[in-house]
């Protein structure tokens, strides 16, 4: 995908983009439980400085954006819990469903398995 | 008729290749098919609700990415009038069309889930903003080379 996306930009074009991440020296146990608990898209820690440099993109600035993510995963977790009468109705079993995997997901950000960050970098 | 989720006649100027590339990535996986389900409840006024007050958003998006964090990335990408931005992975338009509305740039959002574009295209005609939508894998972009200012995304790279 980011060669992709160096082949559409132009030279001196900038990206800029946001990846949810298994945190860094983890073991293989609490990786997985990082992978399991995480949402779709969610990357498998390797670094993103030398994946932006191998694609042909220099000027790697990477933001820990954690504590944001942390706080707009709860966030999810109260709102929909707030909407729940009406949710159930429209999603079914879907809502626990969905409500079950943020929660595991808030758990596992707060045990400090998995990370958000915020990339940008300049197509070379 | 709903709006179609190829816009030719504006891609034909970013785009190199036919639309029937475009169409034959329209996202027959499993999550593209798991994701135009959910689609089928954007709008509905609880989820609107939830969604304006987690992330200040009501463009149907369930992700991570808070109002604050798109005018974030509408400062690091430079993005003005004249500038054409890609998002990829998009999704029914969050941050993508945010973003181009409030810096007046043109915008192209590429996603597989065909619900989620046909819900874009709509709000971008909604509001005036200027690119189109196109089906396709973020890792196989059917665009021309070197035409965009900027790209962003917000998680779905890996």
């Amino acid at each position: 995908m980011l060669r992709a996306c160096r082949r559409v930009l132009k030279p001196g074009g900038l990206i800029s983009f946001l990846v949810i991440a298994v945190a860094d020296g983890l073991s293989a146990e609490e990786a997985d439980r990082a992978l399991d608990a995480g949402p779709e898209h969610i990357a498998t820690g390797e670094g993103y400085p030398s994946l932006l440099q191998a694609a042909g993109f220099e000027g790697v600035d990477v933001v820990d954006v954690t504590d944001e993510y942390l706080t707009t995963q709860a966030a999810w977790v109260r709102e929909w819990d707030a909407e729940s009468f009406e949710l159930e109705q429209l999603l079914g079993v879907e809502f626990a469903e969905r409500q079950s995997r943020r929660r595991r997901a808030l758990a596992t950000v707060q045990a400090g398995l998995m990370r958000r960050y915020l990339i940008s970098a300049v197509r070379s | 008729m709903p709006p179609s989720v190829h816009r030719r006649a504006r891609l034909d100027t970013i785009g190199g290749r036919q639309p029937e590339d475009v169409t034959m990535t329209n996202g027959s996986g499993d999550l593209a098919s798991e994701f135009n389900e959910r689609y089928r409840v954007v709008g509905e006024p609880a989820m609107r609700r939830a969604e304006i007050r987690v992330i200040g958003s009501d463009y149907g998006a369930t992700s991570y990415t808070t109002r604050a964090q798109a005018d974030r990335l509408a400062g690091l990408l430079e993005l003005g009038r004249r500038k054409l931005l890609l998002d990829v992975g998009s999704g029914a338009g969050w941050p993508g069309i945010y973003v181009a509305r409030s810096t007046g740039c043109r915008v192209v959002l590429t996603d597989l889930p065909l619900e989620g574009l046909r819900i874009a295209s709509r709000r971008m005609q909604h509001e005036g903003v200027a690119g189109g939508v196109v089906a396709a894998s973020g890792d196989s972009l059917p665009l021309r080379d070197h035409a965009f200012d900027a790209a962003t995304s917000s998680d779905v790279l890996c």
